[in-house]
């Protein structure tokens, strides 16, 4: 009985030893088991080893993970798992990457069957990060990445670093979508920092041939989660990613995409986006076109009074639900009242809470009236713990921080001043390498199209 | 409506003596509908000139039943109606055969003249656009290119009895561009109607400038732009464009305008007291000045906004010297009535970026804000690096799919 337990992926060993044509050709009959087998698999991944069989034993968790029935189940193979991904040989998922793409697929589908969510993003966030660190160790190994361009007319190999350095892969994508469904705070700040703080060298194809979609996905994602953890500067950043990619038409993703960067945008800074320079005028009349109540939305609540921008939020309820984004525009409402005090704070250095109830229509967005409005307001002022708007009874004072204003402190002092003027330095220090890789790379492609068919032909469309 | 302008020794009769017929009538005309107290003598020199220098039946009808509604007794000259009808029939018909015969036996210069002949048959009889068309006409049959300059002035001529400042600007550049005589009175003529398009098109800045440049000599002797109009747009165009220096060295200092500001005193007194920053008794001078604005046909769309915009930079200036200033204080010097319309109009300029301040309205006070500039520079140095650094980002990701979209596999 053993025997033949253990014959049932040595024909999968045996032919992965040979050659890779000789696995997928023995993967194209292979049944997987139909239930849970506990000694089988165990049994089976115990005597591998994944740096060696990094296919069969990516193929024998798929399947462990697919038969899974119980949380039992999936907390036997999780040893494995971790070992796997200690282990892998990311060379074998570069020449199979449908490897990689059902064993990620199986860890998403029983989080979801057994409604452990967040258990199948920890383990997709351990997998990727190692992925992450794997195509990155490769590009050490190798050499510099750009170090093996050459110039040689219409064989040149531009390009060819979409095979090198950390690219997006099917992991990436389920790791941050699985995030979004648990709402877990904790795990959105931890996909954050380690997933979506690795930068990609390359597209590549590992995550498919559309490399657009690719690359507009997992920036829309990673917009979500970066909301998710709190952090809106740099969602609005992902975003804006999304749009960096050329396409003939717009694209649906870009569209939801902008909803929402719109939102985001005038929940932090209280003002329009804007969209990449780059990014065609005939695609932007698109998006606005097809964003309409959002923009719309924006504009009134930038010129209009409170009163106007309920109006419309309330006239386009129907479509942010469809949308998905209500709870993020009622945030965005909330925080209606801050911007315009701080718009007012531009204006005056000190006036009373009743005459600033006044100015930004107050009473319309909390609905209340007489006194109420002034303590509401003095309590909506304290939980902006903005530092320069002070209330002082019943004065509301609003306090520069950088001008130099004859009746009030100045609290620049010589030295801090210096402090920040160095700081700035260091800055932009670390940013002239930065700048001199978008420097060269442009010359490169450069380079690049003007030796293109295309370019000669002048048939690029 | 409006008041009669209050101007010391204002006599409408001559103040509309300076201009050509055609535009003394339509002038009265404007003035008597704006202006109830002015309109039965507006309207009566209006007819009068319509009689003495026209063949213009309809306006005369008008004209004659506006009067008669003010004054039961007036009685409309019937001989000059008929003698007009007849006369502007006759010369009609005669100059269109004339016009006929010349053309058929190719005598371009004889058709070009009796064309010229008919526009200004045409003004006589009130129809400024028929004559601008006939003027045109008469251009294209011109053989030289003097002549051809000529029609172009007649047809801006008879543009800017109608206020098309469109065909003003048009015809009159053409004209001027192929005349050859710098200081002829016609080119000079010619200069100022450019001028008035710009005050009818509220191009203020180019209105004051062109002016300082006027030579008095050869401008007062317009009856389209007359000294007086000469320097009430000056004014009016330098309070609303000028810096204070400017109105000094440009319109105060200036010996060719101080000729011009003869005409009318009281825009000499407004721009030295502008100048001295004595607002509260510019302001008094400005009311004046613009109660003859509001009765001028070529400012009538643009008084309020000029008005508003010359209140604006007196209000910039009012606050640039102070540290700190009353608003009650403010307010009762620029007349502004109350403190909270003076707070509206200041928070406007202060949104805008014109007024360094702000108003501390618990104390009832405009408080002077400046910025350090190392802290404006460190703000700016943020600003771009943000933008930098977003926009690297962006582009960086634009190239690497740019590579491999174009990448070759061998």
């Amino acid at each position: 009985m053993f025997g033949n337990r253990q014959t049932t992926y040595a024909g999968l060993i045996s032919a992965s030893k040979k050659s890779l044509r000789h696995f997928t050709d023995e993967l194209r009959q292979w049944r997987p088991p139909g239930t849970f087998d506990t000694n089988l698999f165990l049994s089976t991944l115990s005597e591998l080893n994944p740096s060696q069989h990094t296919l069969v034993f990516a193929q024998i968790l798929t399947d462990a993970l697919t038969t899974a029935s119980s949380l039992e189940h999936v907390s036997m193979l999780d040893p494995e798992l971790t070992r796997f991904i200690a282990e892998f040989d990311m060379e074998a998922f570069e020449q199979y990457t449908k490897g990689l793409d059902k064993l990620v697929s199986a860890i998403g589908r029983i989080g979801s069957q057994l409604r452990d969510i967040e258990a199948a993003c920890v383990r997709l966030l351990s997998l990727t990060v190692a992925l992450n660190e794997k195509m990155a160790a490769a590009v050490d190994t190798l050499g510099a990445q750009h170090n093996h361009r050459s110039l040689d007319g219409a064989t040149e190999k531009l390009g060819s670093n979409s095979t090198k350095g950390v690219r997006p892969t099917k992991a990436h994508i389920d790791c941050l979508m699985y995030c979004l469904y648990t709402r877990n705070r904790e795990l959105h700040v931890a996909v954050l920092e380690n997933v979506i703080g690795t930068k990609f060298s390359a597209l590549g194809t590992l995550a498919g041939t559309d490399k657009p979609k690719v690359f507009m996905l997992y920036h829309y994602y990673a917009g979500m989660v970066a909301v998710g953890a709190g952090n809106m500067e740099r969602a609005i950043q992902l975003w804006k990613l999304v749009f960096a990619v050329s396409l003939q038409s717009l694209s649906a993703i870009q569209v939801a995409a902008y909803k929402r960067l719109l939102l985001i945008s005038l929940l932090e800074h209280g003002t329009r986006p804007r969209l990449p320079s780059f990014f065609p005028n005939v695609h932007t009349r698109d998006i606005e076109a097809k964003a309409a109540a959002y923009v719309s939305l924006a504009e009134a609540f930038v010129e209009e009074p409170t009163l106007v921008v309920l109006q419309r939020l309330s006239s386009m309820r129907r479509q942010l639900e469809i949308d998905q984004n209500l709870s993020l525009a009622n945030r965005v409402i909330e925080q209606l009242p801050a911007h315009q005090i701080r718009k007012v704070g531009d204006v005056y250095a000190s006036l009373y809470l009743s005459q600033l109830a006044d100015k930004i229509a107050f009473s319309s967005f909390q609905r209340v009236t007489g006194q109420d409005v002034v303590v509401a307001l003095a309590n909506y002022i304290q939980n902006m713990r903005d530092p320069g708007i002070q209330v002082q009874g019943d004065v509301v004072v609003f306090v520069p921080s950088t001008a130099t204003v004859s009746t009030l402190p100045n609290s620049a002092l010589a030295g801090s001043a210096l402090d920040i003027e160095s700081a700035w330095a260091e800055k932009i220090k670390s940013k002239v390498a930065e700048t001199e890789q978008l420097r060269s790379r442009l010359t490169e492609l450069d380079h690049h199209l003007a030796l293109t068919e295309e370019y000669v032909t002048n048939s690029r469309d | 409506m409006c008041q009669p302008p209050q101007l010391d020794s204002f006599v409408l009769s001559d103040y509309l003596n300076g201009y050509t017929p055609s535009i003394k009538i339509r002038r009265a005309l404007y003035i008597g509908r704006r202006c109830q107290e002015l309109a039965l003598e507006s309207y009566q020199i209006a007819y009068a000139e319509l009689v003495q220098s026209t063949c213009d039946l309809e306006t005369g009808k008008i004209v004659a039943k506006l009067i008669a509604d003010y004054d039961k007794s007036f009685v409309k000259d019937s001989m000059w109606e008929e003698e007009a009808r007849r006369k502007s029939h006759d010369e009609q018909e005669d100059l269109l055969a004339q016009i006929d015969a010349q053309m058929k036996q190719h005598l371009m210069k004889g058709a070009s003249d009796a064309q010229a002949e008919l526009g200004r048959l045409y003004e006589r009889m009130g129809l400024p656009d028929k004559a601008a068309a006939a003027y045109l006409k008469a251009r294209d049959y011109c053989t030289s290119m003097e002549d051809q300059s000529k029609m172009s002035a007649s047809a801006a001529f008879a543009g800017a009895t109608i206020m098309r400042w469109a065909q003003v600007t048009n015809y009159a550049a053409k004209a001027l561009s192929t005349s050859k005589i710098p200081n002829d009175p016609v080119n000079v003529g010619l200069q100022l109607l450019l001028l008035q398009a710009d005050v009818g098109e509220d191009k203020w800045s180019e209105v004051a400038r062109a002016i300082s440049t006027l030579n008095y000599e050869s401008a007062s002797t317009s009856q389209v732009v007359t000294p007086m109009d000469i320097a009430l747009y000056g004014t009016l165009a330098g309070l609303a464009s000028l810096s204070r220096d400017e109105v000094k060295e440009l319109l105060i200092n200036n010996p060719q305008f101080r000729k011009f500001l003869e005409h009318l005193p009281v825009c000499l007194d407004l721009l030295q007291l502008f100048y001295r920053s004595q607002y509260t008794d510019a302001l008094v001078r400005l009311d004046q000045v613009m109660s003859l604005a509001r009765i001028d046909m070529v400012l009538m769309t643009h008084v309020e906004k000029l008005l508003s915009q010359i209140k604006v930079n007196i209000l910039v200036l009012y606050t640039q010297p102070f540290a700190s200033t009353r608003l009650e204080s403010m307010a009762k010097a620029l007349r502004f009535g109350t403190a909270s319309k003076l707070e509206k109009e200041l928070s406007e300029l202060i949104s805008s970026g014109r007024i360094n301040a702000r108003i501390d309205l618990v104390n009832g006070f405009l408080i002077s804000y400046n910025v350090e500039p190392r802290d404006l520079a460190l703000q700016k140095v943020e600003k771009m690096y943000k933008t930098f650094d977003d926009q690297s980002e962006l582009l960086l990701s634009r190239v690497m799919f740019l590579e491999e979209e174009t990448a070759k596999t061998p």
